[in-house]
């Protein structure tokens, strides 16, 4: 029946303005400064006084005379489309606005203007009515026409409510009345009125009608009724859409809005319960608050044998708070960390660091490694074997890997704190290492996951510019030991997976992931190497000086190498291309760290410099440290960096010096490295090296945990 | 050459429209019922049937009305030659990006518009469009305290006084800085 339907056109009423720009089309004048009124704050007092007498129909019509001939140009005011743009059939139109203006104080004319009006329906209109309704006969037909309309001959009926509701337009339908004769626009309006009270609400005859009133109605009134259906429509959205959809829009808050909905209403509280546990979880990791899902069930099941009253959603948010509040601690220097100190013998340099919750683990030149618990400091063990200076080191659970001057890497229990196994092969100083976990990296045709390496892998760099794959002999923390370890040569050593070849000088910095794996060495390039074929996908090539340090950023899929030329180079790992060089530090690069939003680079020049890692830019400068800096970490909101006698923490989204970390450290600082709540360094101090824990959150401070 | 079977999609409201195969396909339901109906597309139907391939193939959408469907279809036209990732189709709620600038556009509508085309773009299956349409919700949301929350979406609180100060105390972390 209707080609479009009535929800077609007013969807398209809020949407389009060629609409309200045809519907001027079917103006008729007289209705013009209804916009007047409506627009006047005082109209229901206006319409009062109308209807007491106190102003007369002549005194608004003057007025409205006066607008129309301050308007001569388009003469409708509520059109504002300016009169080189309007179309040729517009132009009678126009013509008889025109003569309106001119015999504007005639009614007759204006009763004509609107017949002639009405005569121009523009095709648009007959468009988007039924075609079985004519508009023009819409004021001349009655009972007959498929929608009941008010019809001209009714008999007036009077009611002081209709004069309220309706009395300030009544000045604006003065003409009408001329027209028809026997009813006055205050009569025809109340009866209007009444049928439209008789309408049922959201029929096709409600609907009409509106549409009916709509265009006639100017288009500054339209303007302000816009906005009023605009705010009528405000509706609850997210608790009339099912659950599920209401979860994907509750998934996109930051932990700040998604407690803000809490405060709304009741409803929104029970909506966002639902999926409270997975929206808390899923804004640790997306805030980088917690690094792998390991750490999270740890910390989860810690604090739920704590609390175990908790619900999974009010645990998960628990979880969150606790790593936000114990971060803001270490941006607090009111606050101050538990500080412990374990001191050394002698003067030796700590080469590697790693530790976790359970144990620190440092690697020195003294060619030993030592065990510390984290949560003492007490010392544990003291792996020694090797016979000559650690320079790199690594554990993965209770398997520690380290290479040595001595040319041989060991693998140790660290539990038991003895040495499994000696591989040999590489024919000078082990100057690097990494274990490589394995890692999904897709999925096959039937949907199920491919991981790489099938078992954690062990790469190791050296001087003699080799990498050596080995298959992680991993130790089991009750496997039985023997005292003298198993000593492999390369030629019998089934954990020798292969020899990568290719760079030419020493290989000095190594890092992976999956089965990619980034090499830097001092034949100034690195290479991209694939750990299941063993084949080099690209050699980087650029640096006028030897590679120091590289990192691998598996999200942006490319890596970042720091030289002895000053700069530091960001290259595309899927060509092979460098895409930026950084400069700015004007001596060697030998230390670069990033997390999700940032690239830190530290230098000898004394200074840390922050870089954005998609484009390359510099962001902060960070000067403090008055000698080269020895060691650098950071993630997305701090950075620690160290240089002789000075531990620093920065703030890695501004640059801003937040804090030193130790204040009475004489020597060098030679390593030091950081997780959500301690910092871990290796310093001199008094001529002896020690292991200095700061912890942000030591017991009795942990209220979170607690529940306090 | 044989000629494409044409794809009409009936609203709610009984309006009709003709819609090319890629168009309609945005849709995985209207995706999945094709794929019972047609050969995959770039095939030459099978000869034997082609009496019935002039017949129009017509999908009634019973859930969506017209004036829905067709911002539903304006939105389906302008990505049709866009092939989403993979994982733009999956759940992407561990992800923040940003919406697209086009869609952000697209779904400035009124509520009950924006209501109406989430609705039925879960309905027909459209991740990319739902997603975006959450977002756009999400966005009304992101940085507005309660009681402006409460006002763009005309809520009620019905809190009782106390009930609102003990929430607000349980909240109070997130608010310094």
């Amino acid at each position: 029946m209707y080609y479009f339907s009535f929800e077609f056109i007013v969807g398209a009423l809020s949407r389009t303005k060629e609409l309200f720009t045809d519907m001027s089309f079917d103006y008729p004048l007289q209705q013009v400064d209804v916009s007047e009124v409506f627009a006047r704050d005082d109209a229901g007092a206006m319409a009062e006084k109308f209807a007491d007498g106190s102003v007369s129909p002549s005194v608004k019509r003057s007025e409205c005379k006066q607008v129309l001939s301050e308007d001569t140009v388009v003469a409708t005011p509520g059109r504002k489309r300016p009169s080189s743009a309007r179309k040729a059939d517009d132009s009678d139109q126009r013509d008889v606005v025109m003569k309106d203006v001119d015999d504007a104080d005639t009614d007759k004319t204006v009763l004509d203007t609107e017949e002639e009006a009405e005569g121009l329906s523009p095709p648009a209109k007959k468009r988007l009515l039924a075609p079985s309704i004519s508009t023009h006969g819409v004021g001349s037909e009655s009972g007959g026409s498929l929608l009941p309309l008010p019809s001209p001959s009714a008999s007036p009926t009077q009611s002081d409510s209709v004069q309220d509701v309706f009395g300030s337009k009544d000045i604006t339908l003065r003409t009408a009345d001329v027209s028809e004769g026997s009813l006055n626009d205050s009569q025809k309006v109340q009866q209007i009125y009444k049928l439209i009270q008789n309408l049922s609400p959201g029929s096709l005859q409600a609907k009409y009608a509106l549409w009916m009133l709509l265009q006639r109605t100017d288009r500054a009134t339209l303007s302000s009724l816009q906005k009023t259906i605009r705010q009528a429509l405000r509706k609850d959205i997210v608790q009339s859409l099912p659950s599920e959809i209401a979860y994907k829009i509750f998934a996109q808050f930051d932990f700040r809005t998604l407690l803000r909905t809490s405060e709304v209403c009741r409803g929104w509280v029970t909506l966002s319960q639902d999926g409270s546990a997975d929206f808390w979880k899923n804004m640790l990791f997306r805030d980088n608050l917690v690094k792998s899902e390991v750490e999270y069930e740890a910390e989860k099941s810690w604090i739920h044998k704590l609390r175990p009253m908790l619900t999974p959603g009010s645990l998960a948010k628990l979880l969150y708070k606790r790593r936000m509040m114990i971060g803001r601690r270490w941006k607090n220097t009111a606050f101050q960390p538990r500080r412990i100190t374990l001191p050394g013998q002698g003067l030796n340099v700590i080469t590697c660091l790693q530790f976790d919750e359970d144990k620190i683990a440092a690697g020195s030149d003294d060619s030993s490694i030592t065990i510390y618990d984290t949560q003492t400091g007490k010392l544990r063990t003291v792996l020694s074997g090797h016979n000559g200076g650690v320079w790199a080191m690594k554990y993965y659970k209770n398997t520690l890997a380290s290479g040595s001057t001595d040319r041989t890497v060991r693998i140790w229990n660290i539990k038991r704190g003895k040495c499994t196994h000696i591989f040999r092969g590489h024919i000078s100083t082990v100057r690097c290492l990494d274990i490589i976990e394995p890692r999904q990296i897709g999925t096959d045709d039937l949907g199920r996951p491919i991981v790489y390496p099938k078992d954690p892998l062990l790469i190791t760099g050296s001087r003699d510019a080799t990498l050596f794959v080995w298959k992680l002999p991993l130790a089991g923390e009750d496997d039985p030991v023997s005292d003298e370890p198993i000593d492999l040569d390369e030629h019998s050593n089934k954990y020798l997976i292969r020899v990568l070849k290719g760079h030419t000088g020493s290989v000095r910095a190594v890092t992976g992931y999956a089965n990619i794996l980034i090499s830097g060495s001092y034949d100034t390039s690195a290479r991209v190497w694939d750990l299941r074929t063993g084949e080099c996908k690209f050699v980087l090539s650029g640096h006028a000086d030897r590679i120091y340090s590289c990192v691998y950023d598996v999200d942006r899929n490319q890596c970042y190498t720091g030289s002895v030329d000053n700069t530091v180079r960001i290259w595309d790992l899927s060509t092979g291309k460098c895409k930026s060089i950084l400069e700015g530090h004007q001596m060697l690069v030998g230390l670069i760290t990033s997390s999700k939003h940032s690239l830190v680079s530290a230098a000898a020049d004394w200074t840390v410099r922050i870089w954005d890692p998609d484009t390359g830019q510099p962001r902060s400068v960070l000067r403090g440290h008055n000698s080269a800096i020895t060691c650098v970490q950071n993630d997305d909101y701090v950075i620690i960096s160290g240089s002789q006698g000075m531990l620093k923490l920065w703030n890695a989204q501004t640059g801003e010096f937040i804090r030193d970390l130790l204040n009475d450290v004489d020597g060098a600082v030679w390593q030091a490295k950081f997780d959500y709540r301690r910092c871990i360094a290796a310093v001199q101090k008094d001529r002896r090296t020690c292991i200095e824990i700061l912890d942000f959150c030591p017991p009795g401070t942990d209220y979170w945990a607690m529940g306090q | 050459m044989s000629k494409e079977r044409q794809i009409v999609i009936i609203t709610s409201d009984g309006d009709r429209f003709t819609v090319e195969r890629k168009v309609a396909e945005k849709s995985i339901l209207i995706k999945n019922m094709l794929k019972n109906l047609l050969p995959p597309e770039g095939e030459e139907p099978d000869s034997d049937e082609d009496n019935e391939d002039n017949e129009p193939i017509e999908i009634p959408t019973q859930n969506v009305r017209s004036a829905v469907m067709k911002n539903i279809l304006e939105w389906c036209e302008h990505y049709k030659d866009y092939n989403f990732p993979d994982d733009e189709q999956d759940d992407d709620s561990k992800k923040s990006a940003p919406i697209d600038p086009w869609d952000s556009n697209f779904l400035n509508v009124d509520q009950e518009m924006l209501y109406e085309i989430i609705l039925a773009a879960n309905y027909l299956n459209i991740k990319p469009l739902l997603n975006a349409g959450c977002k756009v919700v999400a966005e009304m949301i992101r940085g507005k305290s309660p009681e402006e929350i409460r006002k763009t979406f005309n809520i009620v609180n019905d809190f009782t006084p106390e009930e609102e100060a003990a929430i607000r105390r349980e909240n109070e972390w997130a608010e310094d800085r």
